[in-house]
């Protein structure tokens, strides 16, 4: 017999949604959102709820961010002429925290796969291509992850980048096959990032 | 060795069961087999669980069952849950219990090495390798080619974890181009551009696995034609002969034959583009078999069929204890009813030479009335799910 209550199935029904959580987790969570104190549930749907109304795309470089252009790419210090080219916002997270790199971002949303349906137009390429049109750039970096999708990308993009005449070089294979630049350690990262090489 | 970021670290290791509990599973409510070092005979009349005694193993092996049935079915009627324990030994002396629990109601399944859980199954699979030969193997020889290439890979990647990325990301590589190519197809549009860079890719890994399957094939032909004399003698003689989907004589570089791919890929893009799917790559290459220079296929002997798919069995072992320095458990299920009195006896011999194996039989009558049950071999009766060890004394009778 399972006795629950209707709320508590609709909330981790809600939960089993999210990536990464199946429904025994999602389960246990509902219930411990039934243990929590008032004020912290307010706060959690309130922290949820900030999200969604102020987080957005940085209309330059695609991070998420507060501030429309991101704090990246308004700040004076950072290099201009370089640009580090990731799938996914963690990837720029994952990246800032090695402080190897200084220059600026761009965040394809994603990578080609064709049975995702992804192709090159559903990436932000003719953004990038934008990007470099309107300021000299002296290096793009492709640091996409090393998957399949990854590497099609990498090779769809360098081919599209050499004509125009800027470096590009992409972050050295010393990742271990199947771990996304968002899961590498910081010093594989960095190392990386050094050894980079050009395509 | 590192590759691609990896350390490869390699075992040197014969592991030998002692004992096999098995509960619950299939026809056998309660087993406990005492096992043999050398060779472990199983004889009993059909359905009486003989053959369900080999899966068990290959649960320990392998962490499920080696016909790809479903843990589910494996449960016995009307219980909740299975056990299957191994008590293995080392040759070192060191000691070993691998066990793998499934439990009905949560349909889940647990694996514990040496008492503590295993997280990733795949994890353990190697610590007991295991080499088996069974009815199914029939498809190595009789059935179409995925099922050589089936072989190939399972072989190569036991001792090559580059290959097994390879053909992992190969496979992917496909799926992605493909559907291009049928997306292509069904929206009547040209897909060159979509496809440039997948076709890097796919040359690339692809390239890698052919040359793989080159050097391999090279490397096993001696061990073919060494198992398949011993046990045929030497009038017929085998041999593999390496099919790719594209010409590679005369390249030898690996440039030269992603040349020869490139190559192919483009001169076939019409016949692609109208199939919509790949039609060039490893994933159509063909291991043909021979004997005495002639295709197997429409013209071998049903004996002649097993002798071919032992042989090819017996290389795997070999291969992986010469290549990986592991020593295989070897399964043999219902190989020597089909083979004449002469072959049987042969097998035999080569089986005595190989390490621990189980082998299951309606009749031991192939077996030579003097052998010698009080070393390192033993004979099991099978009745009902139950298995009963037999004396030596009482077997001449
Ligand atoms: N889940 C199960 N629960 C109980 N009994 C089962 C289960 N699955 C199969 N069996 C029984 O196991 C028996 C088959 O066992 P097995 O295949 O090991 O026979 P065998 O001794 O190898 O016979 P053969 O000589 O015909 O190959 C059958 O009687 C079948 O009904
Ligand atoms: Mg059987
Ligand atoms: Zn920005």
């Amino acid at each position: 017999m399972i006795y629950t209550a209707e709320s508590v199935e609709q909330l981790a029904e809600q939960f089993a949604q999210l990536p990464g959580i199946g429904r025994k987790t999602a389960h246990r969570l509902a219930l411990y959102v039934v243990k929590m104190d008032r004020e912290e549930v307010v706060s959690l749907a309130k922290a949820l709820i900030n999200v969604k109304d102020k987080v957005r795309y940085c209309s330059i470089c695609s991070n998420i961010t507060e501030h429309d252009p991101c704090l990246i790419c308004s700040d004076a210090r950072r290099d201009r002429h370089s640009i580090c080219v990731v799938e996914e916002p963690t990837d720029v997270l994952a990246l800032e925290k090695t402080n190897e790199f200084k220059g600026l971002y761009h965040v394809l949303g994603g990578a080609l796969s064709p049975l995702d349906g992804i192709g090159p137009n559903d990436l932000r390429v003719s953004e990038l291509l934008r990007r470099l049109e309107g300021a000299p750039m002296e290096e793009v970096i492709l640091a996409l992850n090393p998957t399949v999708e990854g590497e099609a990308t990498t090779l769809y993009l360098s081919k599209l980048l050499k004509p125009l005449g800027v470096k590009v070089t992409r972050i050295a294979r010393g990742l271990p096959v199947g771990t996304n630049l968002e899961f590498a350690d910081e010093a594989t990262l960095s190392r990386a990032l050094e050894g980079r090489i050009a395509v | 060795m590192w590759v691609r970021g990896y350390r490869i670290v390699r075992t040197t290791c014969i592991v030998r069961f002692e004992q096999i509990h098995i509960e619950n599973f299939r026809n056998h409510r309660l087993t406990n087999l005492p096992a043999a070092q050398g060779i472990n005979v199983l004889v009993g009349e059909n359905g009486e669980g003989k053959t369900n005694v080999l899966e068990a193993i290959s649960f320990l092996c392998l962490t499920k069952s080696f016909f790809g049935n479903m843990d589910r079915h494996a449960l016995k009627f009307g219980a909740k849950s299975f056990t299957i324990e191994g008590i293995a030994r080392s040759q070192a002396g060191r000691a070993y219990s691998i066990r793998v629990e499934y439990s009905g109601e949560e349909s889940r399944k647990d694996v514990f090495l040496n008492k503590a859980a295993v997280e990733k199954f795949s994890s353990i699979v190697g610590t007991f390798p295991l080499v088996v030969l069974s009815p199914e193997s029939a498809a190595i020889t009789f059935g179409p080619p995925a099922e050589r290439r089936k072989f190939l890979d399972f072989v190569i990647s036991q001792s090559s974890r580059v290959y097994l990325e390879d053909v992992l990301d190969y496979r992917r590589i496909l799926r992605q181009r493909n559907k291009i190519l049928i997306d292509a197809k069904i929206a009547k549009t040209n897909p060159r551009k979509l496809l440039e860079p997948w076709n890097t890719e796919l040359i690339e890994r692809g390239t890698g696995i052919v040359l793989r399957r080159r050097s391999f094939i090279e490397e096993f032909q001696p061990i073919i034609l060494h198992v398949y004399q011993e046990l045929a003698g030497s009038e017929e003689i085998p041999g593999l002969r390496y099919a790719p989907s594209f010409d590679l004589s005369g390249a030898t570089s690996e440039k030269e034959v992603q040349n020869r791919f490139e190559e192919e890929l483009e001169r076939r893009s019409v016949e692609e583009r109208r199939s919509g799917s790949t039609v060039v790559g490893p994933h159509r290459d063909e291991l043909e078999l021979l004997l005495n220079e002639t295709s197997l296929k429409g013209f071998a002997s049903q004996g002649q069929h097993k002798t071919f798919q032992i042989a090819l069995k017996m290389g795997e072992f070999h291969y992986l204890r010469e290549r990986c320095h592991e020593t295989p458990v070897v399964l043999l299920d219902d190989v020597f009813s089909e083979l004449d009195a002469q072959r049987a006896e042969r097998l035999l011999n080569v089986v005595m030479n190989l390490g621990q194996a189980f082998i299951t039989t309606t009749s031991d009558s192939w077996f030579p009335p003097d052998f010698d049950w009080s070393g390192p071999h033993r004979r099991f009766t099978v009745h009902q799910g139950s298995v009963f060890h037999e004396e030596a004394t009482n077997i001449i009778s």
